[in-house]
């Protein structure tokens, strides 16, 4: 079934990068609840090839946004462990729109990626952020991360609104 | 003076230049706080850390070298201010 309103989200959470990533991404999950959107929200040991591939084919959502790290090869699920790549990306649905928020996927991988999805945002390099070590337990209050996290954010939270891609990227 | 003179000094210059650039980048590091840390990958570095990839210039010490002088050239050209 091809749910045009529906966000996959994936969002590992097993180190600081990870912990980070996962807690910035509710404020993308609750804004698509805001915007009446179905959001298959895939955490923590839920996060495998498996898992992702099942949601993936049964569901097939159109918007699809991913964390975790990741290289010019791999996007990783939980405990680093690849949930897509070369050898799988034929699952990815068509149409869809799809953003990882991982390091070095732009560069290689999501050029596979668009022979299905209509349209690919990602990195080339590394994306990183400064955090401050003491908001460790509560993310989403770290002045920070803020910095990185919120212009990151603003990419999905832009397509949920209805924006084109061009105008998210931007 | 030769051209291969004007090169030599071209080069070091360059180098010089080079020099100042991570000793500026160094200075602004130094500036955090030693409660920040940056995440990047799989790795989590604090300040001392973030210095020493920048002094051996390794692949993470140039994208911070990379980062720190893009966001100061669009300081400088005011590119920082544009949506403000």
């Amino acid at each position: 079934m091809k749910t045009s309103k529906t966000l996959l989200v994936t969002r590992p959470n097993y180190d600081p990068t990870t912990h980070y990533c996962y807690h910035w991404s509710e404020p993308v999950i609750n804004k698509a609840k805001e915007k009446l959107f179905r959001v298959l929200d895939v955490a923590t040991e839920k996060v495998t090839k498996d898992v992702f591939e099942s949601y993936l084919k049964k569901q097939e959502p159109q918007f699809l946004f991913l964390n975790g790290h990741g290289s010019d090869t791999v996007v990783a699920g939980q405990d680093d462990k690849p949930i897509l790549e070369k050898d799988n990306v034929n699952i990815i649905p068509i149409g869809s729109i799809v953003y990882v928020r991982s390091c070095n996927v732009g560069n290689t991988l999501g050029k596979d990626f668009v022979q299905y999805a209509s349209a690919f945002i990602g990195y080339s390099k590394a994306f990183g952020f400064l955090r401050l070590n003491t908001s460790m337990r509560n993310p989403l209050t770290d002045p920070l991360a803020k910095f990185s996290f919120e212009p990151s954010n603003l990419i999905v939270t832009t397509l949920i609104k209805g924006k084109s891609v061009r105008e998210a990227h931007e | 003076m030769s051209d291969r003179g004007s090169k030599d000094v071209s080069t070091e210059e360059a180098s010089e230049l080079q020099d100042k650039i991570r000793e500026l980048v160094i200075a602004r590091i130094r500036t955090l706080s030693e409660d920040v840390s940056l995440s990047v990958g799989g790795e989590d570095l604090k300040r001392e850390q973030l210095i020493e990839h920048i002094k051996k210039e390794d692949e993470i010490g140039k994208d911070l070298i990379d980062m720190q002088i893009e966001f100061l050239q669009d300081m400088a050209s005011g590119a920082l201010y544009e949506n403000q």
